[in-house]
C-alpha cells in the first residue's frame, strides 16, 4: 500500500470523500452507486455484528 | 463476570465486559462478541491485482480493495499504521458498506475482484467471510491480504469463500516475530500449509529489513521450507524496506541485499521469485524457470508486456507456468 493511501485515510472528511469518489469513477469511468459507501447521508447506526469463534471464559477453581 | 475468550486468532485475548481484544475492534458488550467494524470500512479503493501483490492471479485486472481499522499485529515498521493502529472509533470516517453493498459496488466498477487488505482482515474475519460468500455467489473472486496470524479452525472455514492470498513471511525466525511485530513464527507457518492444503492461490512477501531479516543463511532456510511445503511454484516477493512509523533507524534496502537475496532463494529451487519496491527492476518480471523467456514484463504495477499463451504456458518451450491467468 502506497503513502497516497495512508493520505486517504487521514484527509478532512469532505476532502477525502470526493477523493474517494473521484478515484473509483475515474477508473471505472461511472459515477453513480456509490452512495452505499459514503457518508453523505450522515451516519446511519447499524446493528452491532455478532462475532464468530469466541466462548464465555470462567475461572477455574 | 461476563469475560470472553476470542478464538480466533493465537492471542486468544479474555476480554472483561466493556473491553476490547489486543485487536481493538473486537469487543466484549455483555458477554457477547461484537465484530465492531463490521459493515464499517474506513479505507476502499480500487486498485491493481499487482499492488496486492499477485503478480501471478489475474494479472493486469482491478480488484476493489477494503479494510477496517485495527489488527491483530503491531509491527515497528508498519505501512498502514493510521488504519491498523486505531480503533474504529478514532478513525476520521468510516463508509457503511453491508456485504451486498461492496458486491454491488464492486461489479458496478467492473472489477472481478474483492481484496481484503492493508490492515489485517483477519481481526474483521465476519464482515469478510460475508462479503465473500456473497461475493462468490455472483462469480467474484476474493484475494486475502494478510500476516496470517490466525488459528487454524477460522482459517479453514474462510478458504471456503476465498480464491487467492498474498500472505506475509515477514522472517523465518520466531524472534523477530516477536521483537518487532509482538507475533510468533509457527501459526504463520501453519496458514501457509492451510492455504495450499485448502487450494487457495498463494503467494508469498517476504519485506527485507537491514540487519534484522537480511541474514542469507535465513533467506536459504525460508527457501527452503516454502519449497519444501508448499511447492517451488509458489511465488516469493522479497520487498524492500522503507523507514516507516516506530522503526525509521534503519536504511531502505540496498538493491544490491535484494538481489542476492533473490539469487539464493532462486538457488534453493524456487521458480518465481521477485524484488518488489523497486520499480522497474527486472526482478519484477517474470521468467519462464524452464528457459528464462520473459513472460510477462512490469514496471511499477504496470505490465509492460505479456507474453503467456492462453493456457499460461511458456510462449517458446511450452512449460506451465503456475497461476490462476484467465
Ligand atoms: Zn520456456
Amino acid at each position: 500500500m502506497s503513502k497516497k493511501d495512508i493520505h486517504d485515510v487521514r484527509k478532512p472528511k469532505q476532502k477525502s470523500r470526493r477523493h474517494f469518489l473521484g478515484v473509483l469513477a475515474g477508473l471505472a469511468g461511472s459515477t453513480a452507486t456509490l452512495g452505499v459507501l459514503s457518508q453523505k447521508d450522515g451516519p446511519v447506526e447499524l446493528p452491532l455484528h455478532e462475532a464468530d469463534f469466541y466462548k464465555p471464559h470462567n475461572l477455574a477453581g | 463476570m461476563n469475560d470472553v475468550v476470542c478464538e480466533l486468532c493465537p492471542r486468544y485475548c479474555t476480554i472483561p465486559a466493556g473491553g476490547a481484544g489486543d485487536c481493538r475492534v473486537r469487543v466484549n458488550l455483555g458477554g457477547k462478541l461484537r465484530a465492531t467494524t463490521y459493515g464499517r470500512p474506513s479505507a476502499v479503493h480500487i486498485d491493481p491485482m499487482e499492488k496486492k501483490p499477485l503478480y501471478h492471479f489475474h494479472p493486469g485486472t482491478s480488484i476493489l480493495s477494503i479494510a477496517t481499522a485495527g489488527c491483530n499485529l503491531h509491527c515497528r515498521n508498519c505501512q498502514n499504521w493510521q488504519l491498523s493502529q486505531r480503533g474504529g472509533e478514532e478513525m476520521e470516517h468510516i463508509y457503511r458498506g453491508m456485504p451486498d453493498q461492496i458486491v454491488d459496488t464492486t461489479l458496478n466498477q467492473g472489477c472481478q475482484a474483492i481484496a481484503y487488505t492493508y490492515s489485517d482482515p483477519i481481526i474483521f474475519y465476519e464482515y469478510v467471510y460475508d462479503t465473500a460468500e456473497a461475493a462468490q455467489a455472483v462469480g467474484l473472486y476474493n484475494v486475502f491480504v494478510t500476516a496470517g496470524y490466525i488459528n487454524k479452525a477460522p482459517l479453514r472455514k474462510l478458504c471456503r469463500v476465498l480464491n487467492a492470498t498474498n500472505t506475509d513471511l515477514k522472517a523465518f525466525d520466531d524472534k523477530f516475530y516477536r521483537d518487532n511485530c509482538s507475533a510468533t513464527l509457527k501459526p504463520v507457518l501453519d496458514a501457509l500449509v492451510i492455504f495450499r492444503e485448502e487450494g487457495v492461490w498463494l503467494e508469498i512477501t517476504n519485506l527485507v529489513i537491514p540487519t534484522l531479516n537480511d541474514d542469507m543463511a535465513m533467506i536459504r532456510r525460508m527457501a527452503h521450507w516454502i519449497r519444501d511445503e508448499l511447492g517451488a511454484g509458489t511465488p516469493l516477493h522479497l520487498s524492500r524496506y522503507h523507514p516507516m512509523y516506530r522503526m525509521r533507524n534503519l536504511p531502505p534496502t540496498p538493491t544490491e541485499t535484494l538481489e542476492r537475496a533473490r539469487q539464493e532463494a532462486m538457488d534453493v529451487g524456487l521458480h518465481y521469485v521477485y524484488i518488489g519496491n523497486l520499480s522497474g527492476h527486472k526482478g519484477s518480471s517474470t521468467f519462464c524457470p524452464h528457459d528464462g523467456t520473459l513472460l510477462i514484463r512490469r514496471t511499477g504495477f504496470w505490465i509492460t508486456e505479456y507474453h503467456l499463451t492462453e493456457d499460461g504456458r511458456c510462449p517458446v518451450c511450452h512449460e506451465k507456468i503456475e497461476g490462476v491467468w484467465t
